[in-house]
């Protein structure tokens, strides 16, 4: 497999999700349509097509019936991803199509997917794969970036139509999004004369979230560094410049609170609880006797 | 008569401060309202709404929030619901 390094797990902790751009090989993406998609118009249709999965069945074997299924999540990088962020053994929460029909008017609602979760010391991902090109008409994924810091409980946020820095996905047949699980998302209308079709596979965590990325090439030290106040990120090793960002649609009151999120996500991934963006976290958690 | 809604989510509690979120229902049409379909706000900040015409009909209140003290951020804070009025003939 291949695990995810520091320019990555940055990424996931800043934006709360990562997009693979068309990983899944062509010949895999039209083997996919032909078993779970086919004319399908509808969820209803496209859910009836998956194999059942109880919850909690280990993911390594879940789809031994499914060779399409099997080889999409033997692909290494997203194998490698999947250890990276929730460790060895994870296990299958659920697994739906999503499937949008062409020249739709409305869209979805904002939401998280969900009753609300109020963990802080674990998180499940969402694995959306997408097995045909999604150009913008077609309605992708809406994405709202850093929002993986703000519970919310389904669509409470319903309210929220369009946040500056929103992300519409696109992208070649083939591409997935990981999503921590907090993250905002709706799917937008497909205004499009195709069918959009998705699957969705909700994972959970059996373990410690701890150190299982590559983290070999990540300097623990020069993470903890002094950095002026706010500076942009240098690059990608630049864990506090990437980690201290506003993203464009955070109200001020709620962006250091952000910050603060982050930086205790990283310290779940890392296992470095001296870690802190500036001195934001650190400064709290002093409390001389 | 019928409202058209503006509701605009700020950076602060000021009006004048920089647009960071929107949306719009519309009383005046059928078509329904869409989610993520627009790259950039209608109006800089809130004060050009109202200089554009829209009242201000509600204003997020200022005060704690739950959560703050553990530091959890919130949802957006500072949202203004604006409105006009428009005359249509049934």
């Amino acid at each position: 497999m291949k695990r995810l390094g520091v320019g990555e797990m940055t990424c996931f902790v800043r934006d709360g999700f990562l997009k693979l751009e068309g990983l899944v090989p062509t010949d895999l993406c039209d083997a996919f349509r032909a078993a779970y998609v086919k004319d399908c118009k509808d969820d209803r249709c496209g859910r009836a097509l998956l194999p059942v999965v109880p919850w909690s069945t280990p993911l390594a074997g879940a789809f031994g019936g499914s060779e399409v299924l099997s080889r999409v999540f033997a692909l290494p990088e997203l194998s490698g991803a999947i250890y990276s962020l929730l460790g060895p053994r994870c296990r299958v929460d659920h697994h739906v199509m999503h499937i949008r029909e062409p020249n739709q008017g409305k869209s979805q609602h904002l939401h998280c997917d969900a009753m609300i979760d109020a963990r802080d010391d674990a998180f499940d991902i969402q694995v959306m794969i997408y097995p045909q090109d999604v150009t913008r008409e077609m309605g992708g994924t809406l994405v709202i970036p850093g929002s993986h810091t703000r519970k919310a409980g389904e669509t409470s946020i319903a309210r929220y139509q369009n946040l500056a820095g929103q992300v519409q996905l696109t992208g070649p047949a083939g591409t997935i999004l990981i999503l921590h699980h907090n993250l905002w998302h709706a799917g937008r209308r497909n205004a499009s004369n195709s069918v959009r079709a998705m699957y969705k596979i909700r994972l959970n965590p059996t373990g410690s979230q701890t150190g299982h990325w590559d983290m070999s090439d990540y300097d623990a030290a020069k993470a903890r560094g002094p950095k002026p106040l706010h500076s942009p990120a240098t690059d990608k090793q630049d864990v506090q410049g990437q980690l201290s960002c506003f993203h464009p649609w955070a109200d001020i009151r709620s962006a250091h609170l952000d910050i603060i999120q982050r930086t205790r996500l990283w310290r779940l991934l890392t296992g470095d609880e001296e870690f802190s963006v500036h001195h934001f976290l650190s400064r709290l958690e002093n409390e001389p006797t | 008569m019928r409202q058209k809604l503006l509701i605009l989510y700020l950076q602060n509690s000021a009006l004048d401060s920089p647009v960071v979120g929107w949306t719009r229902y519309d009383g005046d049409t059928l078509a329904p309202p869409v989610s993520g379909d627009e790259d950039e706000p209608p109006y800089a900040t809130g004060l050009d709404a109202l200089r554009d015409g829209w009242r201000t009909i509600q204003f997020s209140t200022l005060e704690p929030r739950l959560g703050e003290l553990s530091y959890q951020p919130g949802w957006q804070s500072f949202e203004v619901i604006m409105e006009k009025l428009v005359e249509t003939p049934r």
